[in-house]
């Protein structure tokens, strides 16, 4: 019964200890706080942004509402509890980077946070943006632009700007359709990383960019005393329209840019308090490491000088005009060394030069009553990065109408924007003997069918059954696949298995054949006969028979020498072994005593003894030069 | 179960020859669509034949016909070719695929292959590579045979069989080697097909394309494949072989 008191007064104590910790926490009520810091920040860096809910936590993420042109990032929680006088109090931030593209003052209005299922409203923040860093206001490239607006951005920490150049020459104005070569360039702070969003592109109505290189050049580049990255791109710009327009182009990128928000004391100072690690020098390195990156986005635009842009004159245009603007000739051309009426002939010919070949159409086949003429295949072959100079060839088919003997020749056209004139430039003429009577019209016609899709239906219909095999009758259908047996896995497996088949009976034959080799098989013969007489040694050592002993390690020995030797074991002999070997080495021992056994019986020679000649039998099969001496363990008497 | 296992097994059994059936009708329909002069019809009546059934020659060539009367030239080449792959020696097919290529002018850079080429396409591509195949199947089994068998028994058989074998592995290769540029061939189907420099329908046009022009596919790139001089439009080409 005591015991149910005391844990009863234990829990009640317990109890009243938690509601003092816990009651006044939830008893006070939650609010949230948003402050910025620095609230005042240039435009190439950032400001942290903390959202504080005091006495709980959000319910859900807080995410304040932005102005035009400023962005947040969200840069992690932190929480803290404090304990005063009894008192505690929780607190919950959540923390932004803001940046923003343009200087100006911006606020962020109120906002609604949920904390504890009780909605609470949020003061607006004020913070203001300044230009950035200590860029001048003017741009060494005549540029207009930066961060999406005017914020000035020209020095090594600025974001970048672009420059359009067209190269030197005698006029200052273009004509409508012509194509000029330009070389535009954006300049980049040296050590920022660059991702280009974009290529660039022109700005107003009626230029047009044409052939930009797909991959830019980049290089470290000097300019009015900076270095910079310069990124390259080749191409032309035409216009469409005449008059006087700002010829501008623009291209989009982001660029990162260290985030400056926590400033340098974001990094550690070192805990020696020495001046080593607070060199200028691991600043920068710190800084690197461990300062983030913001990424900003920026449309780099071009100064943009006004250009003036004159039509083609009406006065002289010849009637074969196409719109080819620039300077061209004719770099080749093909034509039928024999023709019959009727016939269709190929026709191949090769226009070079500088200019729009977009523009330039087929050269016209001379005399042109003579000839139909059909839509040509062309290709260009560009001679520069821009495209600018090439040639295009053109093959089409013609068909002569007129039999007899023409002189053949191909003409073209173009506007010369240098001298302001129409040109008409034309093949050599080449005589060439046309076999056939001319062609009605309807003759032509009927001709011409078989080459043009676009000709009235009706007359292929007349001509094209007649020609054309007829139908298959089909009676059973088969199926058969379109698809190439070497892509289909089953062929594929059985290929493989045949490369696999005949590579293995390659390397079993080879190895079967290797091992039935005469030599081979000899070899094996002779290892055989010297393990049976080793054995037989082993064996007539421990049994004491001396005789067998001798003649069974001579044979081993014999054995031995004979593959060494390529000769017959047999004919080894003590005299040839006495030549070749010093008379005190134990081969030549074992020789003599197995003749001297052989002829007379042997003394008595204890297994002892004979177990040494095994051991001195063994040691000399194991060394290759067999010169192994006879040791003084074996007794002279033995020999 | 036993009996849902028979009706399963006589559905499967009947259903090749349903398909067949339903394709035999629709060969007709074309046939007396193509007679009455409604080539599109029977170029449908075809098509539907085919998916039915899936790919045969005759079925192709006539489709083929059926295109070209409708001046769809470059389609009739895709079909020529396609019946020509599957049956490489028909003469009304090369006949009518020169007829087609003729009316678009689509010449070929190179129509008609050397004399000593002209061996290398007596057979299809497919029954080139059945030809190595087996050829190849051979040699294992002789080269087994011989690694495994003793003596002299068989050995001059084996030897012709391996002569053979090689002959035709050489002869084959020699012709997928000269002919494997056919297992990337398309055909334009529209004429002025534009080439752009880059994959997109916005990029400057390099070259423009005959209708029914044979080409060869280098890669292929979100709707679009490369060829020697550039980008066309995976819709202005169609593949002859059908893909891996």
């Amino acid at each position: 019964m005591k015991s149910h008191s005391q844990f009863l007064s234990g829990a009640i104590w317990s109890l009243a200890v938690a509601c003092a910790a816990f009651l006044p926490a939830a008893v006070l009520a939650a609010d949230v706080s948003v402050s910025i810091q620095p609230s005042t920040f240039g435009a190439d860096q950032g400001a942290k942004l903390s959202v504080t809910v005091n006495g709980g936590s959000s319910d859900q993420p807080i995410n304040p509402p932005i102005p035009d042109g400023v962005s947040l990032r969200p840069y992690g929680k932190s929480s803290n509890i404090q304990i005063i006088n009894g008192s505690m109090t929780r607190s919950e931030a959540q923390n932004f980077v803001v940046t923003a593209d343009k200087e100006g003052e911006y606020t962020i209005p109120s906002f609604e946070v949920s904390v504890n299922g009780e909605t609470i409203q949020t003061d607006p923040v004020t913070f203001t943006v300044t230009a950035g860093g200590s860029a001048p206001q003017s741009l060494p490239g005549g540029s207009s632009a930066a961060p999406q607006g005017n914020a000035p951005a020209a020095d090594s920490q600025s974001l970048g700007f672009l420059e359009m150049q067209f190269p030197a020459r005698d006029r200052e104005h273009l004509y409508v359709g012509e194509m000029a070569p330009v070389r535009i360039t954006a300049f980049f702070p040296p050590r920022t990383r660059v991702q280009l969003t974009s290529q660039p592109r022109p700005e107003g109505p009626g230029f047009t960019l044409h052939n930009l290189s797909e991959e830019p050049e980049q290089q470290l580049v000097e300019k009015d005393g900076e270095t910079y990255r310069a990124v390259t791109w080749y191409g032309g710009i035409s216009v469409a329209k005449a008059g006087e327009y700002p010829v501008k182009v623009s291209l989009d990128a982001t660029v990162m840019v260290r985030d400056q928000s926590g400033g340098r004391s974001a990094r550690p100072r070192s805990p020696f308090g020495g001046s080593f690690f607070n060199d200028p020098f691991f600043d920068d390195f710190f800084d690197n490491a461990f300062t983030r990156v913001i990424p900003r986005e920026v449309t780099l635009s071009s100064k943009g000088d006004p250009l003036e842009v004159r039509s083609l004159p009406t006065e002289g245009r010849p009637a074969d005009f196409s719109g080819a603007v620039g300077k061209f000739s004719f770099g080749g051309f093909k034509l039928p060394a024999d023709a019959t009426t009727g016939e269709p002939q190929r026709v191949r010919v090769t226009v070079k030069g500088k200019g729009n070949f977009d523009r330039m159409s087929a050269p016209v086949l001379e005399p042109g009553d003579s000839w139909k003429t059909y839509a040509p295949k062309t290709e260009f072959q560009g001679d520069d990065v821009a495209a600018f100079s090439g040639s295009k060839t053109f093959e089409f088919s013609a068909v002569p109408r007129k039999g007899g003997e023409q002189r053949v020749k191909l003409t073209t056209s173009y506007f010369d924007p240098d001298t302001g004139k129409y040109e008409t430039i034309a093949s050599p003429e080449v005589p060439l003997d046309i076999a056939g009577e001319d062609l009605s019209s309807g003759a032509n016609t009927m001709a011409a069918a078989a080459l043009d899709p676009k000709q009235e239906k009706s007359s292929q219909k007349a001509k094209a059954p007649t020609q054309l095999a007829p139908l298959r009758e089909i009676g059973v259908i088969s199926s058969a696949s379109l698809q190439p047996l070497l892509y289909h896995p089953a062929f594929q497996i059985s290929v493989g298995l045949g490369i696999l088949g005949i590579v293995a009976g390659f390397v079993i034959g080879g190895l079967r054949q290797r091992h039935s080799e005469p030599s081979r098989v000899a070899a094996r013969a002779a290892q055989q006969r010297e393990r049976e007489a080793i054995e037989a040694a082993a064996e007539s050592s421990k049994s004491g028979d001396a005789s067998v002993f001798f003649d069974s390690a001579r044979r081993a020995l014999q054995v031995r020498l004979g593959s060494i030797w390529d000769k017959p074991a047999e004919a080894i002999t003590l005299s040839e072994v006495r030549q070749r070997f010093d008379g005190d080495t134990a081969i030549v021992q074992f020789f003599s005593k197995a003749d001297a056994v052989s002829y007379a019986p042997a003394g008595s020679i204890s297994t002892t003894e004979l177990d040494r000649w095994n051991r001195l039998l063994q040691e000399t099969l194991a060394n290759p030069s067999y010169s192994v001496k006879r040791p003084d363990t074996v007794p002279s008497n033995a020999s | 179960m036993r009996y849902l296992i028979a009706i399963f097994s006589f559905v499967l059994s009947i259903l090749p020859a349903i398909a067949q059936e339903e394709a035999s009708t629709f060969v007709e329909k074309g046939a007396i669509a193509y007679e009455r002069g409604d080539f599109e019809g029977a170029a449908k009546a075809f098509n539907e034949a085919l998916e039915q059934n899936g790919s045969n020659a005759s079925l192709l060539y006539n489709l083929g016909n059926a295109h070209y009367q409708s001046g769809n030239y470059g389609q009739a080449i895709v079909d020529y070719e396609r019946a020509l792959f599957l049956d490489p020696r028909a003469s009304d097919i090369r006949t009518n695929l020169e007829m087609a290529r003729n009316a678009t002018t689509a010449f070929e850079e190179k129509s008609e292959p050397a004399i000593w080429e002209k061996p290398l396409h007596w057979l299809s591509l497919n029954e080139w590579f059945l030809a190595c195949g087996i050829a190849a199947g051979l040699l294992a089994v002789v080269s087994l045979m011989r690694a495994f068998l003793s003596g002299r028994k068989g050995q001059v058989s084996l030897r012709w069989v391996t002569v053979v074998s090689l002959f035709v592995l050489a002869i084959g290769v020699s012709a997928l080697i000269l002919r494997q540029g056919e297992l990337d061939r398309a055909i334009v189907l529209r004429p002025g097909t534009e080439v752009r420099l880059s994959p997109f329908s916005t990029a400057d046009v390099v070259a423009t394309l005959r209708e029914g022009q044979g080409v060869q596919i280098q890669e292929e790139h979100e709707g679009f494949y490369l060829l020697s001089k550039g980008w066309v439009s995976k819709e202005d080409l169609q593949k002859v072989c059908a893909d891996s």
